[in-house]
């Protein structure tokens, strides 16, 4: 009766579909829209809304501090977004004070750092100041050299933008201020891995994260989703010569210390390397209270931070609450969070149970499944199948031409996730 | 089929599987851990590189501390990759003190 009483355990999955997690000392991402105004209208935005130019107001964000920081919610160490709308579109002035406000009821105990998503364009001098007097950490959205930046990232009047991008970078290196930059990854750029390295390895960036164009909240279509097949084959490409210019670059893709770094591969590096591999149920952005989002009126969501202002089917608004007037974390036994969380987690149940990648992803992403499916329980979307599947197969090619072989005698245990009566299936079976 | 019909040992097992099948059923069992739709080799063969990967690990920091892995990154060394139990952030949204 062992996997019986353990499947009674506080931390069994089967315990956890029907209690969802304590979101106590959980909270890593504080996402936090100060505004839902975007000065651009990229083609493939996924923010609603992006022409309201309100703003949130201190006293929102003060009550969402004081729930935030009074309940216990953040790790040790908690990394604050502004994000969500342009950030940059809202004065310094603002940010004074709320960094302040956030300050005055972070504890002690609490790390608590600023990070900024930018479009780049109102970058300039007086910024590059106050991040660098407010140790505030930047990253710039540029989608590569101009001919394909300009396709879709432009302005309202249908203009392209890479030129004033160039020019709040050139501010950042004035000031001698590291930076990461998103692309993100349409049809069309995949045909250009050299070109994109190459941008990107001399605009001097320290950190390039790959965001593919998804289908998920406000934008319905992608150029990566007409022919799938197409789109998989041209996405291992592309990750495969990016891999390769990476370790022509700097000698060997897992020990180097790089001048930049790719994201996408770092994460399968990292997985890999992690003490818990194999054992680990769940991510970020499929458990709750992990990552938090605040729109600038005061509502509130978890999961990933897509879902915010968004409704699903059969569950409705996703919004949990809004800080002025509910209780954050929700109840325990509020109904919409309930619900919410039973579908996601089924969703991870049906990854583990069905993924030979679940060690890596650890049951997906809700927003791309909701964006691609309609619905939260399901498994494969074409955004895990480029992202994470492909990538996988690419650092694994990598990784097995270059390292030296095993002896002989030496067969590893494979680790997958342990099953209830804590002893790896697996292994069990062979 | 008639349960009472087998012999004692089988007739053990049938009720068993039909108890554990029910539990599962009312959610007091989890699913099996790993179904045959997944790609074993697939599993195998991460793990294999896995391995060797922890090796090379160790055998670079004996020639090239400086160069170990990215636990020696000062980046990620302050930025909680290794917060285990615990995966940093995942995905697009990985964390921002990592870049």
């Amino acid at each position: 009766m062992n996997g019986l009483l353990a499947s009674l355990a506080p931390d069994s999955p089967a315990r956890q579909t029907a209690a969802p997690p304590d979101w106590k000392g959980q909270l890593q991402l504080l996402i936090v829209q100060p505004s839902p105004f975007c000065n651009l209208d990229c083609d493939y935005c996924y923010l609603p809304d992006r022409q309201n130019t309100r703003r949130m107001d201190l006293s929102t964000l003060e009550a969402a501090a004081t729930k935030i920081f009074a309940t216990g919610l953040p790790c040790p160490e908690l990394t604050v977004v502004w994000h969500a709308g342009e950030p940059l579109a809202v004065p310094r002035e603002w940010y004074l004070k709320a960094f302040d406000l956030l300050a005055k009821h972070c504890p002690e105990s609490v790390t608590l750092t600023h990070n900024i998503q930018t479009n780049g364009v109102l970058i300039d001098d007086g910024w590059v100041t106050f991040f660098q007097d407010h140790g505030v950490r930047v990253g710039v959205s540029i989608d590569g050299p101009d001919w394909l930046h300009d396709r879709h990232r432009r302005t309202r009047d249908n203009r392209g933008t890479h030129a004033r991008v160039m020019r709040g970078i050139e501010a950042l290196h004035r000031g001698d201020f590291p930076f990461h930059v998103i692309c993100v990854l349409t049809r069309e750029s995949l045909d250009h891995p050299d070109e994109l390295f190459d941008f990107f390895a001399n605009l001097g960036t320290i950190h390039l994260c790959l965001n593919i164009e998804e289908i998920e909240s406000a934008n319905r279509s992608s150029s990566l989703a007409g022919n799938v097949e197409d789109t998989e084959h041209a996405f291992r490409q592309f990750m495969a010569r990016m891999a390769e210019r990476l370790c022509s670059a700097n000698g060997s893709l897992a020990h180097s210390a790089p001048r930049m770094r790719i994201r996408e591969i770092d994460d399968i590096l990292l997985a890999l390397r992690h003490p818990g591999f194999g054992q680990q149920v769940g991510n970020s952005q499929n458990l709750p209270g992990q990552i938090l989002s605040i729109a600038w009126d005061g509502r509130f969501a978890t999961f990933s931070p897509e879902l915010l202002g968004q409704s699903a089917p059969g569950l409705g608004d996703l919004t949990l609450g809004n800080v002025l007037n509910d209780p954050l974390p929700p109840l325990p036994d509020d109904a919409r969070y309930l619900r919410q969380w039973s579908d996601i987690w089924q969703g991870i149940e049906n990854c583990r149970k069905s993924c030979a990648y679940f060690n890596f992803c650890r049951g997906g992403a809700p927003s791309n499944k909701l964006g691609e499916t309609g619905r939260f329980d399901t498994t494969e979307t074409l955004f895990c199948r480029l992202t994470q599947k492909a990538v996988t197969d690419v650092v694994l090619a990598a990784l097995d031409r270059d390292l030296p072989s095993l002896p002989q005698h030496v067969k590893p245990k494979p680790r997958f996730w342990l099953g209830e009566n804590g002893h790896n299936k697996m292994h069990n079976r062979s | 089929m008639n349960t009472f019909k087998l012999t004692s040992s089988k007739r053990c097992t049938e009720i068993s599987k039909r108890l554990f099948g029910l539990l599962a059923l009312i959610g007091l069992l989890p699913a099996p851990a790993v179904e045959a739709a997944i790609n074993i080799p697939l599993i195998q063969r991460t793990e294999d590189i896995r391995q060797r990967l922890l090796d090379a690990d160790k055998a670079n920091t004996k020639s090239h501390p400086q160069q170990q892995g990215p636990d020696k990154n000062e980046n990620l060394a302050s930025g909680g990759w290794y917060n285990f139990p615990n995966f940093p952030n995942w995905g697009k949204w990985r964390d921002w003190r990592n870049y």
